[in-house]
């Protein structure tokens, strides 16, 4: 499991790539990439290397959402496969984040 | 024989108790032969052997080195069971002693 | 420089006071042994902090008064260092071995000396660190273990009250820890029918259980007042948003079971596709998860929408969390869906499927320690679930319960705009006793009585709107932004009730602040459910109905005991 952060987009991007199993052990590493980052006006959350999400890493992705603004915040989650995207579908959270 | 630079530390930590120490280690040695003699007698060379080992110990204690030395040697022949050569070993080994008492004898 | 109690063991005089001095002149405690057996003895008594131990001595050597020194320190850690000249190291390996912990050969240099006395001194400090942390952790988890025993306890008592042992149910929870993040509840509806809810808990233990308790509460105290579920559900979803943390929700599938009308209805969020049987076992049908989390919306956001379809005698529904799909065997590997779905198709009858799937899990995590908890349940649609009517009626002569009385409740636009008062209603019709067999259909009744008053009299929305699926969106949007901008407007509720314990009448009257309809003119038995007054729901209940004024008054007449009706 890693946590790697960068900034695109002029800064005003968040990049946020969690690889491995996302579960609670990501939980600290995650609010790090996001907490530090000020000026951030999108999120990206690049699950392209995560091969499995459990409950907690939804209970991370609503953190992130409640720091980015709630009902105002812009976060996609990308690249999902089809495991992850299935979790992702049952617990309808295309309703809150926008899923690529 | 005696090495003087670590007895003179020795009397430095021992201060008071220095005399006591040196007049009880030669009481101490001085029966350590007869005992040696005794036991070699009976042929008992584990006895021989525990009593050159004290010897030994206590003389390192008062920097008579080369002393302990020697005596590690006749202890090994001890331990070897070399009765045959031991009682020329001991009376060679109290020869050394007695020039050692000797000159302790003379620092306190 | 601190002071410690050194034991000092030779048999050799000369040696043993050089010693002596220089560990005294370096402010420590002397005890001397001369041999062996006196070591042991002195150390049993004294308990020095550290040992200085000849190698060769008489009688017990010591090597062996070493080993039974170390056997009395037993937990505590006093440092033996042995006095030797040997200097080969299969000889110092063999002393090692007895126990002691380094070596001082002769002639003794102080320096050397101090420094492994201060070593070992540290060393045993950290030691008895060591031992009272380990003690400490002990002594707390011994006390949280007792309290979540407590907790349970008490979580039991507020989490299992319902009706889970109903003929209609089987289920299973399977705790892991003292807590799992799973939830059962079951409660009867007042006028028949049942509610179901299984909730899932992000996380484990006691986190997850604490959100439970006032689920369980609500979940029983609404059912039993009369509450429908959606209604239920948006309180929970209230309560739980406000407590838990955020990232923290709760998957639920919560099922509305209705006998009378031989349907029931289902909201999932967050939990996994669960599958409905018909009696004869053919037909597999999925209900999927179309909400978020219990406690992840807003009040204003929750989406309390459920999907209805019909459920006969026999029918029965299945329901997990997704610890089922993620139970795991030896090698790693997950139970999934697709393995779920085939056990269910393969059963022999409808009737093996429970039993069929707990197998099939058993089965498959042989032998690999279960990471998840696996919860399923079974609810099966059964005429045992309509209220008994006879009962109730027979029960109604003995008990108490108000007999003759009527309230007037009056309520305002600002109150209009957020306050449901049908529930309230239900509740104080509910003290009669006598009413309790038909409470179903009289909360239908004060419901549709009072939709109408407040959607059509005091909001002045068309009824004909709800003619197609359209106009309904159309509708409830209107609906909405009409509530919003209230600012005048009344719905005022009368009831009489008169009645000897064996029977009774009750008469129920609503007024709004609306214009009233032309109720002369107005075809009164339309038959389309989506638009009209509803009129001929509530003329099946009641035994007249009357309009007054303007037609924005209205009032109806229930005699009780009703005819029984097939």
């Amino acid at each position: 499991m890693s946590v790697r952060a960068s900034l695109a987009g002029n800064g005003q991007e968040l990049v946020i790539q969690v690889d491995g199993r996302f579960d609670f052990s990501a939980h600290q590493e995650f609010r790090d990439a996001y907490e530090s980052a000020s000026q951030v006006r999108k999120y990206i959350v690049d699950l392209g290397g995560a091969t499995y999400l459990d409950s907690s890493a939804l209970g991370m992705l609503l953190l992130l959402r409640d720091h980015a603004g709630g009902d105002h915040s812009e976060i996609a989650i990308t690249n999902c496969n089809d495991d992850v995207r299935k979790i992702l579908s049952i617990s309808n959270f295309e309703q809150l984040f926008t899923i690529q | 024989m005696i090495d003087l630079d670590s007895l003179n530390m020795l009397k430095d930590i021992m201060e008071e108790e220095f005399q006591p120490l040196i007049e009880l280690y030669i009481r101490d040695s001085d029966r350590r032969f007869p005992e040696m003699r005794q036991a070699l007698q009976e042929g008992d060379c584990e006895s021989v052997r525990m009593t050159v080992h004290s010897l030994k110990g206590a003389s390192s204690n008062v920097c008579a080195v080369e002393l302990a030395e020697h005596a590690y040697s006749v202890e090994k022949m001890a331990i070897a069971g070399d009765t045959a050569h031991l009682r020329g070993a001991i009376d060679e080994l109290e020869q050394s002693y007695l020039r050692v008492r000797q000159q302790l004898s003379t620092l306190i | 420089m601190t002071a410690y109690k050194v034991l000092i063991a030779d048999d050799n005089s000369v040696d043993r006071k050089v010693l002596s001095r220089v560990v005294r002149n370096q402010g420590n405690e002397v005890i001397e042994a001369t041999n062996g057996f006196e070591a042991v003895d002195i150390f049993t008594e004294h308990r020095p902090d550290i040992v200085l131990m000849d190698v060769m001595m008489p009688g017990l050597n010591g090597k062996d008064a070493t080993r039974q020194i170390k056997s009395i320190a037993d937990e505590d850690f006093i440092p033996v260092i042995f006095l030797t000249s040997l200097s080969d190291a299969q000889s110092l390996a063999d002393c090692l071995e007895s126990g002691g912990d380094d070596f001082l050969t002769k002639p003794y240099n102080h320096v050397v000396l101090q420094a492994k006395i201060d070593s070992f001194h540290r060393m045993s400090e950290m030691h008895r660190t060591l031992l009272n942390q380990r003690d400490e952790i002990a002594r707390v988890n011994r006390h949280m273990l007792q309290e979540q025993r407590v907790a349970k306890a008490v979580y039991d008592n507020v989490a299992h009250a319902g009706c889970l042992t109903s003929q209609n149910i089987r289920y299973e929870l399977s705790p892991l820890a003292v807590f799992n993040g799973d939830v059962l509840l079951a409660a009867r509806k007042p006028g028949g029918g049942m509610h179901v809810l299984l909730g899932d808990f992000t996380g484990h233990g006691l986190p997850a259980a604490i959100g439970a308790m006032p689920m369980a509460d609500i979940f029983y105290g609404m059912t039993a007042k009369g509450f429908g579920l959606r209604e239920v559900l948006r309180e929970i979803n209230q309560k739980l948003k406000s407590i838990l943390p955020v990232g923290f929700f709760c998957c639920a599938a919560a099922v509305d079971l209705a006998p009378d009308r031989q349907a029931a209805s289902v909201w999932m969020g967050g939990v996994p596709d669960c599958y409905l049987l018909r009696k004869d076992g053919e037909m597999i049908e999925t209900l999927s998860s179309r909400h978020l989390p219990l406690g992840v919306m807003s009040a204003d956001k929750f989406n309390d929408q459920m999907t209805e379809f019909p459920m006969a005698n026999g029918d029965r529904l299945f329901l997990w969390s997704d610890g089922i799909i993620e139970a795991r065997n030896s090698d790693g590997e997950m139970f999934g869906q697709e393995r779920l779905l085939n056990v269910v198709r393969d059963s022999a009858h409808a009737s093996d499927v429970y039993e069929d799937i707990q197998r099939a899990v058993d089965e498959f995590v042989d032998g690999s320690e279960q990471d998840d908890d696996t919860t399923l349940i079974e609810v099966v649609m059964d005429d045992a679930l309509r209220e008994d009517k006879e009962s109730a009626v027979t029960k109604a002569g003995i008990s108490q319960g108000p007999r003759d009385w009527n309230m007037e409740y009056r309520l305002e636009a600002s109150t209009l705009k957020s306050f449901n008062p049908v529930p309230l209603m239900n509740h104080i019709m509910m003290e009669v006793p006598g009413l309790r067999a038909i409470g179903g259909q009289l909360y239908t009744v004060v419901a549709e009585l009072f939709s109408n008053a407040f959607e059509h009299g005091v909001l002045g929305l068309e009824s004909s709107m709800k003619q197609s699926p359209d106009g309904f969106m159309e509708y409830y949007r209107q609906r909405e932004k009409r509530v919003a901008a209230l600012e005048e407007g009344f719905v005022r509720i009368n009831m009489h009730h008169t009645g000897d314990g064996d029977s009774g009448k009750l008469t129920l009257t609503l007024e709004d602040s609306g214009d009233g309809f032309d109720y002369q003119q107005h075809d009164i038995s339309s038959g389309n459910n989506y638009s009209g007054r509803g009129i001929p729901l509530i003329e099946s209940i009641c035994d007249s109905i009357e309009y007054h004024g303007k037609g924005n008054k209205v009032s109806v007449v229930i005699h009780w005991p009703l005819e029984l009706e097939t």
